[in-house]
């Protein structure tokens, strides 16, 4: 390898990335690529070992440093997406490029998995030819990616169409001209076009043993789903603009107009994408109430927990609700009776799960029953966990709606929609 | 070895029965990546099927005529399968270059996905094979041309990419083309092409006037081959320390901004946080022009502004502190959001901010609180940032949250609530009190971990605020000692049962278990401490004490299973036979008290916050190493962690380690007691002839004893206790100097290395050297960091210092 004749280390100081990796939970390396030189398995020898030591793959350090470089990883259901870094580069520069390249691969394969990978190795090769160049990100909006690479619903789709007379290859069509706006290509065209709103509202709690809430907060986002051909200009308006706080927005939306009118106006990406960020200041009142009632004596236990609706409109509907309580180790087994929905403890990881699929509207779901323990209860047994998962269709808990949306610089028509869901984020309630 | 490993790919081979046996994998050993392979892409997979089951040899062949075939040739899906497979085979290893002039042929398609596919075969391939890559240059120089725009590109793309010296003359001409194509695709990639080949052939590259070609790509309408041409000239010019940015370059990126994607905008903020602002109107105008950024959803953007806004306002305390207030919402947001690992590094700056900024961020207490959800390095950091931003509003709060993760089951975030805790105590002298009634009660808690944590915090408290607690804490720390199985905790139990003998009613009968059990303790560290700790009570209570001493001095004098218990109890042997009240001045001396926290200069942390914002030093918590507790170790006990910063618990055990060692080996036991401590301190009370201290006779130059040792816990006594005789700093001419180095600079003028730790270019270590004409200790510390070595001195006879400071800097300027 021929070095640069510069003296000093020239490269020491450039942000960029060196290799990606793409490895299970147990250490099988599904892709790799090199942007610069050799194969440095020393990094990736390291964060193996740093997986090894810990118990739950999430728990590994996203940040490690081994001898001159920086591993970074990020971790998406099963799978770590790593980049070896050498020099000074900001972390999180590296946590979003990886977090980008996931976005990417979830959009084109839905499930970043070694089937996956393996499957659709050619389109993968592909993307990660264009979303780095010499170790710096390149294109890295999926939108614009799949204008030149097609995706391989897409692939298979237009082979079925035709049969394979025509070109089938989105990337064909791919004239070199990449739009002035760095997200979105040219000559995009669909039938009907269409685009749709989706607020989704997160609620994260953290309650007391006493049913008092410590800290509450409500993040939100507004995806947006836009197939619109050409290069429409889109304005959305709000019903209430002083709902939200704290706003972060995608680059296409036009800050000086958002600032000034509290509207997004934009020129948007082709296919999905969030489009704000937002959180709720004010105080909300907590949609959904869980109430454990615990208690201890000897080698047995009593446990009792109650939730419901609070607060929310006649209509709307608590759905899909999980609530998972975690055990110590001390405990054996768990005799639950719920009246409605399903309660299930796992012996091996000492969780007890109740599902409850929808909340009906008279009904107050109870789960009651007995503990059993190994041990006699001591005072520094670890507090049995409890958290919740759920989430209320078609309701906004900060009240946000658009008012309207209108398309300017094309004239064709325009299908579209909003919809909102409020779900639980980091709910969690101590006993 | 752990149960992870990496997979080698095992291909499988379906046979006619259908049964699948196991190839094994030497036969095909997988394709590795060689040093020089600029783009290289391998898929292993640990379970080949589909395509990626081997075919072996008469597979290959059948792969050549079909690549041949006039009817794949026709059927471009057919044609796109084929190749497909050819790659597949090749990414597990398997060797497809027989298929070489075929696979050349193919790249005339107008099948975009074959020509990449072809192209990355041809990359690895080259890589390989020097003379095969010759061959595929006109093919590639052929495509640069090509009508598409995107077959010009990948063309280049894949052209530079070979990296083979024997092609450096053909890609300077391709390149310029690139750079004046039409399509700014392929400029773009152009751009990257001249970096590339800069790395090549420097020299190629400076002749071909490529350097006035980036640099007019500064001003391409393309706003992405602009940032190209930035980061480009950024590598070209390192070696002056990357590009200049004027003020004329800093107006061009900011306007143009907005045109480019996250990333780029990032890089094109590394570039503006490079430029100084003339005057205070245009650190206005740059914070008003990039203000906006600051709503990115893109936290890579958000802190690249921060790291501008922050840089820029440095020296304006007005504005520096509004900037850190704007900042505040956006960090606060970002670090509560779902992504833990984005949530990780922010609250990594945020508690780097808060070292300065406590109270911008003390309202904000509760977005620090832990969920249940929260991976563990989550929930560590949040602590840290809890300790850091309690004020007298949130105490209370912080305190009653840490508390509840005392029982968690990961024993790491319950030691690091305690300590969190303790920290809090010694920062607020009235919420000491309720502090401590709280760690008392974890002792009850029976945890073994649990009670150890605190009885080491309890213990500082004790040092902290003398007089405070006297009455509750030393008894519940005494009662603990059954408890606990930690050595640090015991030895700080008995440092509380010897230093409180008086306080504790039963404190002789808490010490005689562990006399009795003397043979089963393993702790070098314990038995020292208990050997103090007796002395003491003794001190205290002569009649209940004396026979229990007896029976400990003489089971530690006979114990051979270290050197320094031995010498020990028989300094105290002797010492007791001298005077009881010599022996009681000189045992007191040991005992030292916290007195203060080492606070650094606000200045200095800014200048550090400068450095590190934005960078990997904060994820690593380089400047939790200048803070809070730099001077809490050193004044403790050896073996006590109290510290929160794991690299310096380690750096001292692996000092006590060293002192035993020394001990052990340079013995010179009835001379120089390893646990002589003192001597000057305690002048004229201690009976000289055994400690063999005499009155220093100033030397103009100084020479040490090469045989001198000194045990760390004297060193750390030492250190704690002596003033700085001087301070100064010297500079090493390799960045990256190993602590070897200045260890071996040092060993040459006999000066003892004690401990040390770090990486090379950044470590830290303690050193010692002894007069070899008057015995006088002179201790230093060298901190090495961005090749500049600061040296602490720190000597017995003060008189020295000069002549110290004249040898050592001599020594260390060598490197």
């Amino acid at each position: 390898r021929s070095q640069p004749a510069a003296p000093g280390e020239p490269l020491a100081r450039c942000a960029m990335i060196q290799s990606l990796f793409l490895t299970t939970t147990t250490g099988d390396v599904l892709v790799e690529k090199h942007f610069r030189g050799g194969a440095e398995r020393g990094g990736l020898d390291a964060f193996l070992a740093a997986v090894a030591k810990v118990d739950h793959p999430e728990d590994v350090e996203p940040i490690l440093s081994h001898t001159n470089v920086h591993v970074v990883n990020l971790f998406h259901k099963g799978v770590f997406f790593l980049a070896i870094v050498s020099g000074e580069v900001a972390p999180l520069f590296v946590i979003e490029f990886l977090g980008r390249l996931r976005d990417v691969f979830v959009d084109y394969f839905s499930v970043v998995s070694e089937d996956s990978m393996r499957d659709n190795f050619v389109t993968v090769y592909q993307l990660l030819d264009e979303v780095m160049d010499n170790g710096y990100p390149l294109t890295t909006e999926s939108g614009v990616l799949k204008g030149m690479i097609a995706a391989p619903s897409l692939l298979g789709r237009a082979v079925g169409l035709v049969g394979g007379t025509v070109k089938t290859n989105v990337s064909d069509t791919f004239d070199g001209n990449v739009a002035a706006l760095p997200w979105r290509r040219r000559n995009v065209k669909w039938a009907p076009n269409e685009v749709y709103f989706d607020f989704v509202e997160q609620v994260d709690c953290l309650v007391d043993n006493n049913g008092m809430i410590i800290t509450a907060g409500v993040h939100g986002k507004l995806e947006c789903t836009s197939r619109l051909s050409g290069m429409p200009d889109v304005t959305v308006t709000f019903q209430d603009p002083s709902l939200f706080d704290n706003v972060s927005l995608h680059p296409c939306v036009r800050m000086n107009r958002f600032m000034k009118e509290r509207l997004l106006s934009f020129v948007p990406p082709d296919g999905v994408f969030t489009l704000m960020e937002y959180s709720v200041n004010r105080q909300v009142a907590i949609p959904v109430y869980v109430k454990p009632q615990i208690s201890f004596h000897g080698h047995s236990g009593n446990m009792n927990i109650f939730m419901g609706a609070k607060g929310i409109p006649a209509d709307k509907r608590i759905e899909g609700i999980v609530i998972t309580v975690r055990f110590s180790q001390n405990v054996t087994t768990v005799h639950m009776n719920a009246n409605v929905g399903d309660a299930v403890f796992n012996q091996n990881s000492k969780v007890l799960t109740w599902t409850i699929d929808r909340l009906g509207k008279t009904l107050s779901p109870n789960l009651g029953g007995t503990i059993a323990l190994a041990r006699p209860i001591s005072n520094h047994e670890q507090k049995p966990e409890v958290s919740a998962s759920w989430k209320i269709p078609a309701y906004s808990i900060s009240g946000m709606r658009v008012a309207n949306v209108s398309i300017f610089n094309e004239t064709y028509k325009v299908h579209k929609g909003m919809r909102s869901v409020t779900r639980a984020g980091k709910f969690s309630i101590r006993t | 070895t752990p149960a992870v490993h990496r997979a080698l790919p095992c291909p499988r081979r379906r046979t006619r029965t259908g049964i699948s046996i196991r190839v094994p994998g030497s036969l095909y050993p997988p394709l590795q990546p060689r040093v020089g392979s600029v783009q290289c892409i391998r898929f292993t997979m640990s379970q080949p099927v589909g395509l990626f089951v081997d075919h072996r040899k008469g597979e290959i062949a059948e792969l050549k005529k079909q690549l041949r075939s006039p009817e794949v040739d026709r059927d471009f899906r057919a044609k796109r399968e084929v190749i497909k497979r050819v790659v597949a085979y090749m990414t597990i290893g398997i060797d497809v270059s027989p298929l070489f002039s075929e696979m050349i042929m193919a790249t005339h398609t107008r099948d975009l996905v074959q020509k990449k596919l072809v192209y990355l075969y041809i990359s690895n391939l080259a890589d390989q094979n020097a003379e095969l890559s010759v061959l595929v240059v006109n093919t590639l120089l052929k495509d640069c041309s090509d009508s598409d725009p995107m077959v010009r590109g990948l063309a280049l793309r894949a052209l530079c990419s070979l990296r083979s010296e024997n092609l450096i003359e053909y890609l300077p001409s391709p390149i310029k083309n690139g750079l004046g194509d039409p399509s700014p695709y392929v400029r773009r990639i152009a751009v990257m092409a001249a970096v590339k080949l800069f790395h090549l052939s420097p020299e190629v590259f400076r002749n071909n006037g490529f350097l006035q070609a980036l640099e007019e790509r500064i001003r391409d309408r393309d706003a992405q081959v602009m940032v190209n041409a930035v980061i480009a000239l950024d590598e070209a010019l390192a070696f002056k320390g990357g590009m200049e940015v004027t003020r004329s370059t800093m107006q061009l990126l900011v306007n143009r901004i907005r045109d480019v994607s996250e990333f780029a905008q990032c890089s094109v903020l590394a570039m503006v946080h490079r430029y100084d602002p003339e005057n205070e109107d245009e650190v206005v105008d740059m914070l008003n022009a990039l203000d906006d950024l600051l709503k990115s959803g893109n936290s890579a953007v958000v802190l690249a502004t921060c790291k501008v806004f922050l840089k820029i306002t440095q020296h304006l305390p007005s504005f520096y502190n509004d900037v850190v207030a704007r900042i505040r919402q956006p960090l606060v947001t970002m670090s509560a959001t779902s992504n833990p690992e984005r949530s990780y590094a922010v609250l990594k700056h945020v508690r780097l901010l808060a070292q300065t900024h406590a109270p911008v961020f003390a309202p904000d207490y509760k977005m620090f609180f832990c969920k249940f959800s929260d991976p563990i390095y989550v929930k560590i950091s949040k602590i840290d940032i809890l300790t850091l931003i309690a004020d007298d509003q949130n105490l209370e709060d912080i305190v009653g949250e840490l508390t509840e993760y005392v029982t968690d089951v990961n024993a790491d975030l319950s030691r690091r609530s305690i300590r969190a805790m303790g920290v809090i105590a010694t920062r607020f002298a009235d919420a000491a009190g309720f502090i401590a009634e709280s760690l008392i009660e974890f002792l009850d808690l029976e945890i073994d971990y649990v009670a150890a944590e605190a009885v080491v915090v309890l213990t500082m408290l004790l040092r902290k605020f003398p007089g405070e607690f006297d009455t509750v804490v030393p008894a519940a720390l005494g009662k603990s000692i059954d408890v606990v199985s930690d050595p640090q905790a015991k030895v700080a139990v008995l440092w509380a049962i010897g230093r409180y003998a008086r306080e504790i009613d039963e404190s002789p009968y808490l010490l005689e278990p562990l006399i009795d059990e003397y043979e089963e303790e393993q702790s070098h560290e314990v038995k020292r401490a208990l050997l103090t700790a007796t002395m003491q009570v003794f001190f205290a209570r002569p009649p209940e004490t004396q026979a229990m001493l007896g029976r400990l001095l003489e089971a530690a004098v006979n114990d051979m299973s270290h050197m320094q218990i031995h010498d020990v109890a028989l300094l105290y042997y002797r010492l007791l036979q001298r005077s009881v009240e010599d022996a009681e001045a000189v045992v007191a001396k040991t005992d030292c008290s916290v007195t203060e926290f080492a606070e650094e200069r606000d200045d200095e942390i800014t200048d550090q916050l400068m450095e590190e914002f934005d960078t990997f030093s904060v994820i690593f918590e380089k400047a939790a190493e200048k803070f809070v507790t730099k001077k809490v170790a050193p004044e403790l006990p050896d073996g006590f962690g109290v510290s929160d910063d794991h690299g310096r618990d380690r750096a001292y055990s692996a000092a006590s380690d060293v002192g035993a060692e020394s001990g052990v080996h340079e013995g010179d036991r009835e001379l120089n007691p390893p646990h002589a401590v003192s001597s000057n301190t305690y002048g004229t009370k201690a009976p000289s002839s055994l400690l063999d201290f005499g009155e220093a006779a100033s030397a103009p130059a100084i020479t040490f004893d090469p045989a001198a040792s000194v045990a760390a816990g004297d060193f750390q006594a030492k250190w704690s206790m002596l003033p700085d005789a001087a301070q100064f700093s010297t500079t090493v001419t390799n960045p990256s100097t190993p602590v070897s180095a200045v260890e071996g600079a040092l060993a040459s003028i006999n000066i003892k290395i004690l401990a040390s730790g770090g990486n090379p270019g950044d470590f830290k270590l303690f050193a010692f050297g002894r007069d070899s004409s008057s015995g006088a200790l002179s201790l230093a510390q060298v901190v090495l960091k961005s090749g500049t070595g600061a040296v602490t001195l720190k000597c017995e006879d003060i008189s020295q210092a000069n002549d110290v400071k004249q040898v050592v800097s001599a020594a260390l300027s060598s490197l």
